[in-house]
Parts: structure tokens; C-alpha cells; sequence
């Protein structure tokens, strides 16, 4: 409701001191990324080394492991954006939305295996600072908030290739987890023709601040009554003791860098006018 | 008077945009679909098969009159009024199975009474009208299609006698 009265303070103000430039979208961009999932490949790596004497007491070994977790990305970005430029300087208010799913599987001899599925759902909302650098070109420095639901999605592979939820496997679950941060950044618009402008802009998504650290915060965990309490978060280390005291768990703190290309419409009513005088 | 017309606009596009907001990591983010109408949702198909074989033979069967049923169910606890989400299922219009249920993207789980007991179906396939869930129970795999439907539920006999 706060973005909401936010973005439609702009537009009004925008509106009413007939800024030289408004700006406006709602596109759809790409965006490469650089995420640091250490403690997510810590897990996967742990959980690898803490099946292989189970296997091997039960005559078993694997015969498919993924590669794990990767750092890299490309995804779309939703992207919301209104603002202003007055004079040679724009503030636009930016809403930014993408979602990321990595599946890794693990199968051993007798066909049964564990499926991994992360998926996160990422919002920026930011503020972009800039000045008219030239006739075509925009710079801003950006900051804001950013957002992100993660959750961990635990299946037991069956021979048959059935993926399982059921609760007689400890390990299977829907595991959550929030956090919020701060985000910053630059970018640069480059407005090639009337009314629409390419922008790239670089972004720094910092998880956590001030008393929101990960030393102080939950885990990734699956409340769900079917669940053993033991086995309520998602372990960081499959080869230590597992238990809801233990402190082994998954905390999501992944900082993310990214660069995103989108389209950005923007009305001049300086040129407009001029136009019409003509 | 174009303002007028603006800013309304924008305020939808906005509130589409933000909608996921709300609830993406809730225990039920699923629950309001489910119980979306009259909450049912037709079971159109049943199969069964043994998860134990690499190439299972499959039963396939069409149920008459099956359909889960999702509602909230209010109760006094404590002199307050809560509103418990509940699932039921129903074969040939007699109560199989009554729970409250949570309702999650990847899982359904009618809840048991006791911690580590419930009934849990894997969703395989989360359709805007048509669902398909996947329930394991040992090795015997059952998998549930579902349509959205206008079912008629039971009613419960009545226990006025009217004299």
C-alpha cells in the first residue's frame, strides 16, 4: 500500500509541476547474475558425502550425482517504473521482480535418488538518483530494498521416476525462508528515439542489515505437522547432528550482483510542445 | 479530466503487480485457490501402479462421483471466533477423509492429530482449473486428476425431528 501511494505520489506530482520528462513502464527485461551460494552447495556437497557410507553399507552407489548449485544465471525481470526530470535531473521510483529455480538430482543403483529444487522469488523496489549526462544519455545511482522469498523443495525419486512429498522420508519437505536487504547500484538510460529509452543497470542485493544479519536469523524450515520437529530446517551440513536445537541449518543469505537490460517509455513535453508550436 | 482516468489505471497495473506480495511463503497460499466457488474439484481420473517398478502397469480408473471439498470452517476457541482451512474428500458421496489442511504449492497435507501423522499429496501439476496430485502410501503410487467443478455436497442429515 506504501509502494502504491509511493508510485502514484510521483505520477500526481509529476503530473501537476509538468516536468520536462515522465517516465513510465511496465517491461519485461533480461538479467545476468552473479549469486553467492556457497552455503547452498555446502549442503548439497555434505548431503553427497553423508549418503555415500549409507550406500555403501547397503551395497549401493551412486550412478547419477548433478553437478552442484551454480552461481550464474540469466533470468527475465519484471520491471515497474515512474518518475520525473526537471532541469537536467530525474528521480524514478523502480519495482523490479524475478524468479530463479536450480533442480539438482541425485540417483543411486537401485533406482531410487533425491531431487533438490531452490527457487527464489526476488523484488527490488528502488529509487534511481540521475542526471541528463547528454541529449540521449541518463546516469543514476539507484538504491532501495530488496525482497526475497526462497524455499527448498525436498523430493525422494522412486524407481518409476516419481517425485515424492510423503512424510516416511525425514528429508522431504518444503523448506521457507524471507529475508529482506538493501540494494545499490548505477545504471544509464539511453533514450535512442522519442518515447523509449534501452537502460542497463548494475545492482548490488546486500541480504540483511543493521540487527537483520545471518548470525541472528532463522533458517530455511518446514513447519508442517507431518514433518518429525528434528527435521523442521533444512540442514547447512548433512554430516553433523541434525535437530531443531542443533543450529545446523540453512540460513538463505545469498548476495546477488546483477546487470538488467529493459525498454523504458518516456514522454518529453518539452519536444512535445515544441512540436505543437511548430 | 485525463488524470481521472490515470491514475485509476496505474492503480490496477500496480495492484497486479504487487499481488504476489501477499503470501508467497504461507503455510496455505494454495488454499485460496482450492476453495475458490464451491471449493470442489472433481476427481476425473484415477491410476494406480507399484512406484517400485522402472515400468509399472498402470490401473487407470473413472471415478462417478469424487471430489475433494475445501472451505473454511469456523470454531469458538477460547471464547474467540478462528477460521480453520479444511479439505474433505469424498468417494460416491460418502465422507472419505475430513482434515484441516495445509495448502502449498508443491504439497497438500491434510493434517493428522499428531505430530508426524497426515496425509500428504505431492502436486504434480498446479493448473489455473485442473490440478494433478501424486499420493504415496508405502510403495503403491496413486495419482489424482483434478477438474474444478460446480459439485454438489451432501448434506448432513438434520437432527430436528420437527415434533
Amino acid at each position: 500500500m506504501k509502494t502504491l501511494a509511493t508510485v502514484l505520489f510521483f505520477v500526481v506530482a509529476g503530473h501537476s509541476v509538468l516536468a520536462q520528462n515522465i517516465y513510465g513502464s511496465l517491461t519485461y527485461g533480461a538479467m545476468g547474475y552473479q549469486c553467492d551460494y556457497t552455503d547452498l552447495q555446502t549442503s548439497y556437497s555434505s548431503y553427497l558425502e553423508s549418503m555415500e557410507p549409507v550406500l555403501a553399507n547397503n551395497n549401493l552407489y551412486f550412478t547419477d550425482v548433478d553437478d552442484n548449485f551454480s552461481n550464474l544465471g540469466l533470468t527475465g525481470a519484471l520491471t515497474f517504473q515512474v518518475g520525473m526530470g526537471q532541469n537536467g535531473y530525474s528521480l524514478v521510483f523502480t519495482a523490479m521482480s524475478t524468479k530463479t529455480a536450480q533442480t539438482r538430482d541425485v540417483r543411486w543403483s537401485n533406482g531410487f535418488g533425491r531431487s533438490f529444487v531452490w527457487k527464489e522469488t526476488r523484488r527490488e523496489t528502488l529509487f534511481d538518483f540521475g542526471f541528463y549526462g547528454t541529449k540521449r544519455f541518463d546516469f543514476y545511482g539507484t538504491f532501495g530494498v530488496n525482497w526475497n522469498w526462497t524455499r527448498m523443495v525436498s523430493y525422494y525419486i522412486y524407481p518409476d521416476e516419481s517425485r515424492t512429498l510423503t512424510h516416511e522420508f525425514a528429508n522431504n519437505g518444503v523448506y521457507k525462508h524471507y529475508t529482506v536487504g538493501l540494494s545499490f547500484g548505477a545504471g544509464v538510460r539511453y533514450r535512442f528515439k522519442n518515447f523509449v529509452a534501452l537502460e542497463a543497470r548494475y545492482l548490488f542485493s546486500k541480504i540483511g542489515f543493521g540487527i537483520i544479519n545471518k548470525e541472528e536469523d532463522f533458517g530455511l524450515s518446514d513447519a508442517a505437522i507431518v514433518k518429525h520437529p528434528d527435521y523442521t530446517y533444512f540442514p547447512q551440513d548433512y554430516t553433523e547432528p541434525i535437530s531443531v536445537t542443533s543450529g545446523n541449518e540453512l540460513v538463505p543469505y545469498f548476495n546477488r550482483q546483477s546487470v538488467t537490460l529493459s525498454a523504458i517509455f518516456y514522454i518529453n513535453r518539452d519536444r512535445i510542445s515544441k512540436k505543437r508550436d511548430k | 479530466m485525463k488524470r481521472l482516468f490515470v491514475l485509476p489505471f496505474l492503480a490496477l497495473v500496480l495492484s497486479g503487480c504487487f499481488k504476489e506480495f501477499n503470501g508467497i511463503n504461507d503455510e496455505n497460499e494454495l488454499f485460496a485457490k482450492l476453495s475458490r466457488g464451491n471449493g470442489t474439484w472433481e476427481v476425473t481420473k484415477v491410476e494406480k501402479w507399484n512406484a517400485l517398478d522402472a515400468d509399472p502397469v498402470i490401473t487407470t480408473t473413472t471415478p462417478d462421483s469424487s471430489f475433494f471439498y475445501f472451505y473454511l470452517r469456523s470454531k469458538i476457541v477460547f471464547g474467540s471466533v478462528i477460521d480453520l482451512k479444511y479439505g474433505e474428500y469424498y468417494d460416491n458421496n460418502n465422507l472419505i477423509e475430513e482434515a484441516t489442511v495445509s495448502a502449498q504449492k508443491e504439497r497438500i497435507v491434510f493434517e493428522g492429530n499428531t505430530v508426524g501423522s497426515g496425509t500428504v499429496y505431492t502436486v504434480e501439476k498446479n493448473g489455473l482449473t485442473s490440478l494433478i496430485w501424486l499420493h504415496m502410501e508405502s510403495d503403491q503410487a496413486t495419482r489424482y486428476y483434478l477438474e474444478k467443478c460446480n459439485c454438489e455436497i451432501p448434506s448432513n442429515p438434520s437432527n430436528e425431528t420437527g415434533g
